[in-house]
């Protein structure tokens, strides 16, 4: 008796917490944080196959250099193109997210390792012969990177007050 | 024909590097991914002026690369949009204060080569 009682007096609580706080319930389910090592590989992928899609898609469209919008319009109604937008959509927004986080000197240098992913799929997937020339541009890109992936990240005091303001939109 | 897509690849684009950088570090770090997160973030960047001039630069380079890949190999035409390794590294280091060690200057270097060879 006592505990239905006491059952029954907490929920109007919660109710009416959440009817006075709107979004309330909003804040109770968790922010999805994505670490910033799993947005630069999220912007890579979205790049290398988001270019992939569209040389695929472009290539079936045909030739693409002209003036009036109505082309580019046609082209996007491909598939292939429309999926290699979508996906650079997704490399946009990962894109800017990772600029708000570090450098631009840090992120440009990282994510050039979608050239290397790029060429490796021209290579195996559309059969463009990747010479000993482009095997040479693939090493130095990727020690490039890896100099580059050894230098703190955020240099900027930006970085740091955001940090800090976390709690509270500026 | 190439040659000036490339041009049009490239000028857009360092433009919209720099000033997306400004207007994201004014913008606060993105940590939450949830979609209403997103829209809601969209939402503050349509107010955002530098991000407003950022993202229609950076379609002007879209749209040239969409035009070169019709014309080019992808192979050819990647690689040839990033001539701008150095030029945006020394562009952080002057407008946006970046703090740039000889690591970075090394490794944009060093990612600019690589890209002028995947560019032969």
């Amino acid at each position: 008796m006592q505990l239905a009682k006491s059952g029954r007096n907490s929920l109007p609580e919660e109710i009416s917490s959440a009817l006075i706080l709107p979004g309330f319930v909003e804040e109770q389910s968790s922010p999805l944080y994505l670490k910033t090592g799993t947005v630069i590989v999220l912007l890579v992928v979205s790049n290398v196959l988001g270019n992939f899609s569209l040389s695929r898609g472009m290539r079936e469209v045909g030739r693409l250099v002209s003036v009036s919008p109505w082309r580019y319009i046609q082209a996007l109604l491909h598939p292939m193109v429309a999926i290699g937008v979508l996906l650079l959509m997704v490399w946009l927004i990962s894109q800017l997210s990772l600029l708000s986080r570090v450098d631009l000197s840090y992120v440009l240098p990282i994510t050039s390792v979608s050239y290397v992913l790029t060429a490796l799929m021209g290579e195996f997937l559309l059969h463009e012969r990747v010479s000993a020339l482009h095997w040479v541009g693939i090493g130095l890109i990727s020690l490039g990177v890896g100099l580059v992936a050894r230098t703190v990240p955020c240099t900027v005091p930006a970085c740091e007050s955001a940090q800090a303001s976390r709690e509270g939109p500026q | 024909m190439k040659w000036l897509l490339i041009a049009m690849i490239v000028i857009p684009g360092t433009i919209a590097d720099v000033l997306n950088t400004m207007g994201m570090k004014r913008n606060g770090q993105v940590t939450d991914f949830r979609p209403r997160a997103l829209l809601r973030l969209i939402g503050s960047l349509m107010r955002n002026p530098y991000v407003v001039v950022g993202i229609p630069a950076m379609a002007v380079s879209f749209f040239a690369l969409m035009g070169l890949l019709s014309i080019a190999n992808l192979s050819f035409a990647v690689p040839a949009t990033a001539f701008s390794y150095v030029l945006e590294t020394a562009l952080a280091k002057y407008i946006l204060k970046e703090r740039i060690g000889w690591r970075r200057w090394a490794g944009a270097s060093l990612v600019g080569c690589g890209v002028l060879f995947l560019a032969t």
